[in-house]
This record gives C-alpha cells, structure tokens and sequence, in this order.
C-alpha cells in the first residue's frame, strides 16, 4: 500500500518535472528574443494599452486607424458592391446640402416600399468590408459618458482601408450600445497629397460606401447618394448633416482637411 | 445646415493626423526587422500564422506610427505589436481550423511515433494559449508581464495560463503512463 504522503510527494516531483520539461519545450520554439524595451510603458502607450494592470486603454473611436485605400479600386467598388443597380450613375448626383425630410425619396424618384431603418449587424457590416479587401480586428470596450440604452459603449470591429493603392487613407469604426446593438458607424478618410477634385470624389467613394455598408438593405442607396453629393463640396472646418429613412448622417471636414462621416440611430 | 462643426470640433483631438511623419522611415525599419518578427511570431503562433500577423504588425504600425513617441524604440514598438497581434490572431485561426476539421490530414500524430513530445502539445494549442505559454514559460516573462504584452488583465492571464498547464499536464501525464 503506497502512503499517501509519497504519492502526493510524486505528484509533486511529477509537477516540477513537468514545468521544466514545459520550459524545456516553449524554448525549442524561440528562435528570437524579443528586443529590449518592449514592456516599456511609453511603447505601450504608442499601442493604446496601459501600462500597470496590462488591460487595453478605451480608445475613442476613430483615434489612430488608418490606412491607404485606393482610390480607384473603391470608386469601382463603391459602384459595383454598394450601390444598388439603379443609382446615380456617379458622384455628380445632386448635393443635398440641406436637412432632408426622414422619409428620402430613393434616388431613382420612385417611391420606396418599406422604408428600412436602424444599422446593419457588426458582423454583417464586417463582413461586408472584408468583401471589400478591408483590414478588420475586433474593436474595444470605450469608456461611455452617457449611460443609456444608445450609448456606444464597445467598438466592436475597426477596419483600416486596403493599403495597396490611392491617395486617401480611410477606416471604418462600428460602435455598438450595452445590448450589442450597432448604434453608430463611422468612416473617417484623410486624402493622402494634393488635395484635388479626384481625391475629393475618391473620399466621397469611400465614405459611401461605409454609408451603404452601415444601412439596411435598401437604404444604402439613399445614404450613398447623400454623402456623394456632399462630400466634394464640403469646404474645411465645414459640416453637415440629415437625417434619411430613420438613420442620422453627420458629416464633417476638419480644419486640417480629415472627412469624418458618422451614421447613427437617432437618439431616444 | 452648414457650419454644424460643433461635433468635429469635439472629437478632433482623437483625429490628429498619424501619417506623414518624418522622423521615421517605417518601411526601412520594418524591412530590417521583418525577419526577426517573423520568428517571434512563429514562437508565438506557428509559421504557418506568422506570416500574417507580421503583415497586421506593419498595418498597424502604419495606422499608429503618430503614436510613437520615441523613434529610438522603434524596434521594440514594433515587436511589441507583434506580440499583440499574434494573440489577437485567435479569430482568423479559428475560422481556418474549423474549416480544416473536415480536411482528414495525414499528417504525423503523436501516436504515429509512439511517444509525444511536450513542444508538440504547445504546438497544437489555440494561438492565444499557446502565446500565453511561450510568453511565460519560454521567454520566461511574469504573468503580470504576459498580461502587458498581449493586452489582457492579469487574471485572464492568469486563468488562460493555469488551464493551459493544466491541460498540457493532463496530456503529458497520459503519454508518460
């Protein structure tokens, strides 16, 4: 009969034999240490974690996330993907630089059947985006000022532009309320050089297409329309804003010439 | 409704441009230590990942390199997104390993060569264990130290440690026997 105190000895000695073969084991996998420096606190500020307890600082949306997009590739995407067979057939659709009633009518004029409200899923929305060769990673926790069922209190997925072509950098940010529920978007693109006519029409492709992506399925048309039309026009430190088939639509340009777009519920 | 800038003005703090800045030359740096954050990615998640997360690593630091304080740390900031993004890389690899399971590999298994080996076992973990894993107990930092690297609370790496050891042991055990 074995005594229970050697077994438990055993066990014991079983254990530490284990960790070092497990030491043993992780090291075979390295193959390079990492460089000195890298717990320091300023380089995981420049990451957006926080040193001291190792949890991932709130970020407001939009802070550093951007990326190239190219501008040709999402002018054929916005047309091709986002907006639907029977839009306007580019940019050059009428600007509505005023409110606009809640009901829009769609851009063909004709009356629209039911009127979609409220904002696409995260996933659906993501999904979306990495059709359109965006770069997605899940999004983090912010810090709320407001508590209330239509505060933000996650970014739920940022997705960075393809980088491979086109004088803009862009991101889309998906924000969602306590119940999991989407209830903002926002697309921020920044023209990378000259800020030219095309590059203005590239940023307007671009925040289009976060706009369609955002809505449901037949209001996309709607806000793209919207935010084509008025996004070329849009002067610095300008903003506008309406609201189409039950969504908000805020858009901006900053003083330094950034283009913010954000798509929200309306508030309650 | 023009001159509705109230809502810029408000966030514009965040929106700072983060691109353009000169006392950085990313693509030469990142070109320089590509290689060496491929191994570290590798330890960390395997080859057949690493490659990705080195690609995550340069996007993200493009997207944040405004956020760089000090150009000198500029290798260590780098790795440190490595790091990050190799356990941030969970829910790729997961997506890829489900649709694998269906795909009957005939690759070697531990019962194919009789014994196994416990570097194997750390191998077949989910990324965001097996970096928990290999932060700790191959590079030999704290937990404190793990959980500041990959962006987690100190109890979760914590408790994603403990369960992975246990379950390496558990594992290990059976094959010893």
């Amino acid at each position: 009969m074995t005594d229970p105190f050697d077994r438990l000895d055993r066990r014991d000695r079983d254990e530490l034999r284990f960790d070092e073969e497990l030491r043993r084991a992780t090291r075979t996998l390295i193959s390079e240490e990492l460089p000195r420096g890298v717990l320091d606190p300023s380089v995981g500020a420049a990451l957006g974690l926080r040193a001291g307890n190792g949890t991932v600082r709130a970020r407001r949306a939009l802070s550093g996330f951007t990326s190239l997009a190219g501008a040709v590739a999402v002018l054929l995407l916005a047309t091709a993907v986002v907006l639907a067979p029977g839009s306007p057939s580019g940019p050059a659709a009428s600007p509505t630089t005023s409110p606009s009633p809640t009901a829009a009518p769609s851009p063909t004029g004709a009356p629209s059947p039911t009127p979609p409200s409220g904002l696409r899923t995260t996933a659906e929305i993501r999904a979306d985006l990495v059709k359109l060769r965006y770069t997605c990673s899940d999004g983090l926790p912010l810090s709320t000022i407001e508590p209330g069922p239509d505060a933000v209190v996650r970014e739920s997925v940022v997705c960075v532009a393809p980088a491979d072509s086109g004088p803009l950098d862009a991101a889309v940010i998906v924000g969602e309320s306590a119940s999991g529920q989407v209830v903002e978007v926002h697309a921020k693109a920044d023209i990378v050089g000259a800020d030219t006519p095309e590059a203005r029409d590239a940023v307007a492709a671009v925040l289009a297409k976060a706009a369609a992506v955002a809505a449901q399925k037949g209001a996309s048309s709607t806000l793209a329309t919207w935010v084509l039309g008025n996004v070329p026009s849009l002067a610095l430190d300008e903003g506008t804003s309406t609201e189409l088939l039950g969504l908000g639509l805020k858009l901006g340009r900053s003083p330094n010439g950034g283009y913010l777009l954000s798509v929200h519920l309306p508030l309650a | 409704m023009r001159r509705q800038v109230w809502w810029v003005e408000a966030i514009e703090p965040a929106l700072r441009p983060i691109s353009g800045r000169e006392d950085v030359d990313l693509d030469s740096a990142f070109a320089s230590a590509r290689p060496r954050l491929v191994r570290i990615a590798a330890s960390l998640v395997g080859h057949d990942a690493a490659e990705d997360v080195v690609q995550d690593t340069y996007l993200t630091a493009r997207a944040r390199l405004g956020q760089l304080r000090d150009p000198s740390a500029l290798e260590a900031w780098l790795a440190r997104i490595c790091v990050h993004r190799s356990f941030r890389i969970r829910r790729r690899g997961r997506r890829l390993q489900e649709l694998l399971a269906v795909v009957p590999f005939a690759r070697s298994t531990p019962a194919a060569s009789g014994r196994v080996e416990l570097h194997e076992l750390v191998e077949n973990l989910p990324p965001r264990d097996r970096a928990v894993v290999v932060l700790q107990h191959g590079y030999g930092y704290t937990l404190a130290e793990v959980a500041e690297l990959v962006g987690i609370s100190h109890a979760n790496a914590r408790q994603i440690s403990s369960r992975t050891r246990a379950r390496l042991l558990q594992q290990w055990r059976e094959a010893e026997a």
